[in-house]
């Protein structure tokens, strides 16, 4: 076994206590980034020799954090002081970040090692990672499926070996998305946990920062050092979901889930019923949130764009330029009702949290979708593709509330997510329950690299 | 609205804002799929609520 399939918590052990260096850890992951890079495309950007010169100062540094000496990866949305800042962007093509963004500069603080920029769909505005000007970071299940977006590369990556985290932005499911399609845990926590100082924003009310792992463990980690809280969420990893009560959802909005990825969820529901979770079956509003979303996000990010709308609109991929424009000639009062429905939503979901701890659904209702796909038919008729992935995660932007993927099974050869979402500011609650199911769930097959 | 009158209303929300689109290049059918969708939020009785960023307390 390689270094680079160590876990995040392994190998800063190994690191903290002597038995590796740095340098060795960096060495390895550059190595796996050879090989994966010209396949798979988890990266926009490469500098290995600036990775090496990082671990060599980490090598001679005491110990920073509980990062020390560990690579990482950064979605080229977040500044990164001296790299490139594209954002997947032709309009940005030669940025370089003067300086970190906030969650960079803690990362850097506790420890890591930067390797690489990660690939994303253009201006995080899409979630096939389908990019016309930098090519496509491709799934590692199959190179012939998108691996989900926007933060495709990064999941990419932490999938492959070529990092043992990364950080992602989720919109409307741009962390959990890529996560559950490639296979790795994903998290999007409460919205304004993680700073979002330095990331490019997509749409400000709905973006939020989060890390991507391997384990549920190791995104804890991450997630400590982003939001500035040692401690905090991997202390309650062991406590198991004995007596937790577990909301599963139903109604017409879940019937459009693929068969595998429906028996997948139900298995996933059986094994945190076997580990003492109590479930309940509970109605949520998921069109209306999904449709706060949409609203929100569409008119935020045309509200960012709108200057290069006007000046360069030929520099944008068609999906997004298509999609700013929708955004710039929505009527201003579906802006201010999606507000207010969203506040009325949030209302209902504090009377949702007295009679359920968690949320479960599939994270995607669908297996990985090929290159191109517009359509995909499940339950007998055909579904838009774009919003099928982000069926189950944008209601979950639209109401700022914390959510994990974590891997449960194949559908057809592919990744299939369970997602879990608790109460505002419980991500604790939500990390100890998705660990109490990995562990139950016992290992599951690696992508070939 | 009538595909006509929704290229119109495109076509005018773009020019009002300085944006010049070609009228081929006009994602009418995307609006149109768009508006449908956010019909949903007309059936939540929003109306005695402020149109106010959603902040959850710690």
């Amino acid at each position: 076994m390689s270094v680079a399939d160590l876990t995040l918590v392994q190998v800063a052990r190994a690191v903290r206590s002597g038995e590796l260096s740095p340098v060795e850890v960096v060495e390895a992951v550059l190595e796996r980034t050879s090989r994966v890079q010209p396949r798979l495309q988890p990266f926009l950007w490469l500098d290995p020799e600036r990775a090496l010169d990082q671990a060599r100062q980490r090598a001679q540094e005491p110990l920073r954090g509980p990062l020390h000496g560990v690579p990482v990866t950064l979605k080229d949305l977040i500044a990164e002081r001296g790299a490139p800042f594209t954002c997947g962007s032709a309009l940005r093509a030669g940025e370089v970040a003067a300086e970190d963004a906030e969650v960079t500069r803690r990362l850097r603080e506790a420890g890591a090692v930067f390797v690489g920029r990660a690939h994303l769909h253009e201006f995080a505005f899409g979630v096939s990672n389908d990019n016309p000007h930098f090519g496509r970071a491709r799934n590692p299940w199959d190179p012939e499926r998108s691996p989900g977006g926007s933060s495709g590369g990064s999941a990419v990556a932490v999938a492959t070996g070529c990092a043992f985290g990364s950080v992602g932005t989720d919109t409307g499911g741009s962390v959990r998305i890529p996560a559950a399609l490639c296979g790795v845990v994903g998290v999007k926590p409460t919205y304004g946990l993680v700073p979002r100082h330095g990331v490019f924003p997509l749409a400000p009310s709905l973006d939020h920062p989060g890390p991507l792992a391997r384990t549920v463990e190791d995104a804890a980690v991450l997630l400590e050092v982003l939001a500035g809280s040692p401690g905090r969420y991997t202390s309650g990893l062991g406590s198991g979901v004995r007596g937790v009560r577990l909301g599963v959802p139903r109604g017409r909005w879940w019937e459009v889930v693929h068969p595998l990825v429906a028996a997948r969820f139900q298995e996933a529901v059986q094994v945190l019923q076997r580990e003492g979770a109590r479930c309940t079956p509970v109605d949520f509003p998921w069109e209306a949130a999904s449709a706060v979303a949409t609203a929100l996000l569409l008119v935020e990010a045309a509200a960012v764009h709108a200057e290069g709308l006007r000046t360069r609109p030929e520099g944008y991929g068609m999906d997004v330029r298509e999609r700013l424009l929708v955004g710039l000639c929505l009527p201003a009062e579906r802006y201010v009702q999606a507000l207010r429905v969203r506040r009325v939503l949030a209302s209902r979901c504090r009377q949702l949290w007295d009679q359920v701890d968690l949320l479960a659904s599939p994270t995607v209702p669908v297996p990985a979708p090929r290159w191109g796909e517009q359509t995909t038919e499940v339950a007998g008729a055909p579904h838009d593709t774009r919003s099928l992935l982000t069926r189950f995660t944008n209601p979950f932007n639209a109401l700022g509330l914390p959510a994990a993927t974590v891997p449960c099974g194949f559908a057809e050869g592919l990744p299939v997510g369970l997602q879990l979402v608790g109460p505002p500011w419980q991500e604790a609650r939500v990390l100890a329950a998705a660990a109490a199911y990995e562990r139950a769930r016992g290992p599951l097959a690696s992508p070939e690299v | 609205m009538t595909d006509r009158d929704l290229r119109a209303w495109m076509e005018a929300a773009l020019e009002a804002r300085g944006v010049r689109v070609q009228p081929a290049d006009l994602p009418v059918d995307q609006l149109r799929a768009v508006l449908r969708r956010l019909e949903a939020l007309d059936a939540v009785d929003a109306s005695a609520e402020e149109p106010a960023p959603l902040c959850w307390d710690q």
